[in-house]
């Protein structure tokens, strides 16, 4: 990690920089606060300026001045192109109206199934969890969906213990079979690399390391056996431009992204 | 109207909830942090309510509160957590320790088994549960085939909680109660618990003329012909905010969770904020003036906490 701060920019700084680049311009991106929508309006700010970000307080495609604190942040009513509510932000993406969500998980398999209930058994669990909030049900309904997570054993495991949220089920087909509308994980986002889904297995598969990292730190940090795709290669680092956004424009507080905040 | 048979649904915290039996269904309002009807959780605790079977769709310290103190016997939501400050401390002991039984949801199929209720049907599709465990451990989840196009859904089992109680802006004595703002935030999810209870009881922050709920038609999510009771305790989310009245009182929040790390931390709070007080109009003495003014008028420090 030291050597990629030393090399121009943090943990927390790649991988918003590579969520950013999977937001194409004139999605509808269904976000929560934090680092998706520091995303989101990275993307807005460059490469998507038509980028229509969504939050599951019913605000639809705001244009805020300064960067909001929370989901409810009054910045975020201001200009938008509607406010209404839970229900109706939620119902958005049962028709099929939300291009992009973004996730975080506690635990997950190789197809991309994320556990955010419990860890160990459900009803005796060593380490009860949230649940799955509004997860479920973007990775459900989105069109396609991106889970953001720090790489490690305890988060990248061969079985989740419990499915909150559907990825690729047991693969090919298994969410068609299941009858779940969304396309599913399109990627994987970590501070170490950026993985894919081979579109024959829908297993993960190494598609980028991040500069400074090697294939086998990520073999090491996670808890399954993973391939690499065919066209594996170093993920494009942070542009100048996109860090003096981040830096000076849209977080220029540190409030989302923490300058420190390593593995 | 001099004559009028309409009647008065009024009465305090303690009248409302005595008449919640042990092991009722007790459906909660609001979101994460966010208007949970506080008042009443803490009249509930107080009165030893015990085998609850707490329902809600996106929930946080209003549960996390009565599972610490022993009301709940099973929980049922998407969500139970303090948001940016993290896990429900309680809620974690009391599932790991198998004192409570939890019956887990998406958000949206947490709100359709009210939905199918206000509807009057006993059950609506979904599709977002699918081929996940939230179909394995939850028995209100059942995969069913539409007749019309063979297409798998899950059928989500309405629920008609004994009890729903909520939190609110304003009433009249009738019970026709409102929010300040239609349609903002979580607004649209409160209505359909609200209308899928045998019992309705709804705090608020003002009584207010029936006059003045004409003025504003728009504004009530709900009339009295669903409230059974209304009871006027102001700062009655603290300390959860209360969308444009008041904000996060984030000193105790965060007092909230550090107590909750331990049951002898929690034990404290309770006696401290809840059992040894005699009642909300006691509670809002204790936590001062100067407490709930700094609740109401503080900026946000707390990042993402709307956040589920």
């Amino acid at each position: 990690m030291s050597d990629r701060i030393s090399a121009g920019f943090t943990a927390d700084e790649i991988m918003t920089v590579v969520t950013a680049r999977h937001i194409a311009d004139g999605d509808t991106v269904f976000i929560g606060t934090g680092l998706p929508m520091v995303a989101a309006y990275l993307a807005k700010a460059t490469h998507a300026p038509g980028v229509a970000l969504m939050f599951e307080s019913g605000v639809l495609d705001p244009r805020p001045r300064s960067i909001a604190k929370a989901v409810g942040d009054p910045r975020l009513i201001s200009t938008a192109r509607r406010t209404s509510g839970m229900l109706d932000s939620l119902l958005m993406l049962h028709g099929g109206r939300v291009d992009l969500g973004v996730l975080g998980c506690a635990q997950i398999d190789r197809f991309g199934n994320v556990n955010t209930t419990a860890i160990g058994s459900y009803q005796r669990p060593s380490t009860r969890l949230p649940g799955s909030g509004g997860a479920n049900d973007i990775a459900s309904c989105a069109r396609r969906h991106l889970i953001v997570a720090r790489h490690s054993r305890r988060t990248f495991v061969e079985r989740v213990d419990y499915l909150t949220t559907p990825g690729h089920l047991t693969g090919p087909g298994a969410r068609e079979r299941a009858g779940l509308p969304g396309g599913g994980p399109v990627g994987v986002v970590t501070d170490l690399c950026e993985f894919g889904f081979d579109p024959a297995t829908r297993e993960m598969v190494i598609a980028t390391v991040h500069p400074g990292v090697t294939v086998d730190d990520v073999y090491a940090a996670t808890g399954f056996d993973v391939g690499t795709a065919p066209d594996l290669h170093e993920t494009p680092p942070p542009s100048a431009a996109e860090l003096d956004i981040l830096r000076t424009r849209i977080d220029p507080d540190g409030v989302y992204l923490k300058p420190n905040r390593n593995r | 109207m001099p004559g009028s048979r309409i009647p008065e649904r009024l009465v305090t915290a303690s009248e409302a909830v005595s008449v919640i039996p042990d092991g009722a269904t007790v459906a909660i309002g609001g979101h994460t942090l966010r208007r949970h009807p506080m008042a009443l959780v803490r009249e509930i605790i107080r009165q030893r309510k015990r085998d609850l079977h707490l329902l809600g769709w996106n929930n946080g310290i209003d549960m996390d509160m009565l599972v610490g103190a022993g009301c709940a016997r099973a929980v049922e939501t998407s969500y139970v957590g303090m948001g940016p400050l993290g896990l429900a401390r309680n809620l974690r002991r009391h599932v790991e320790s198998g004192r409570v039984r939890t019956v887990d949801h998406s958000e949206t199929t947490a709100i359709d088994m009210f939905r199918a209720t206000a509807l009057g049907v006993d059950f609506l599709p979904n599709r977002t549960p699918l081929g996940t465990d939230l179909m394995t451990y939850n028995d209100g989840l059942v995969e069913i085939t539409s007749p019309f196009t063979g297409q798998t859904y899950a059928a989500v089992r309405g629920v008609e909680p004994d009890f729903v109680i909520l939190h609110a802006h304003c009433a009249d004595v009738h019970g026709n109660v409102q929010l300040d703002e239609a349609n903002w935030g979580d607004n649209t999810v409160d209505p359909f618990i609200g209308r899928a209870g045998k019992h309705v009881i709804v705090s608020v922050e003002e009584v207010v003329s029936t006059d003045h709920i004409r003025a504003n038609p728009r504004r009530t999510f709900l009339p009295r012909e669903y409230v059974t009771a209304v009871v006027h305790a102001p700062f009655g989310a603290h300390p959860c905010c209360c969308d444009a009245r008041y904000g996060y009182d984030q000193a105790e929040l965060r007092r909230y969770q550090e107590a909750a790390g331990t049951a002898e931390g929690f034990e404290d709070y309770l006696a401290d904020r809840v059992t040894s007080v005699a009642d909300h109009w006691a509670y809002l003495d204790r936590v001062g003036v100067a407490g709930l003014l700094t609740a109401a008028t503080a900026p946000s420090t707390i990042q993402g906490a709307d956040a589920a």
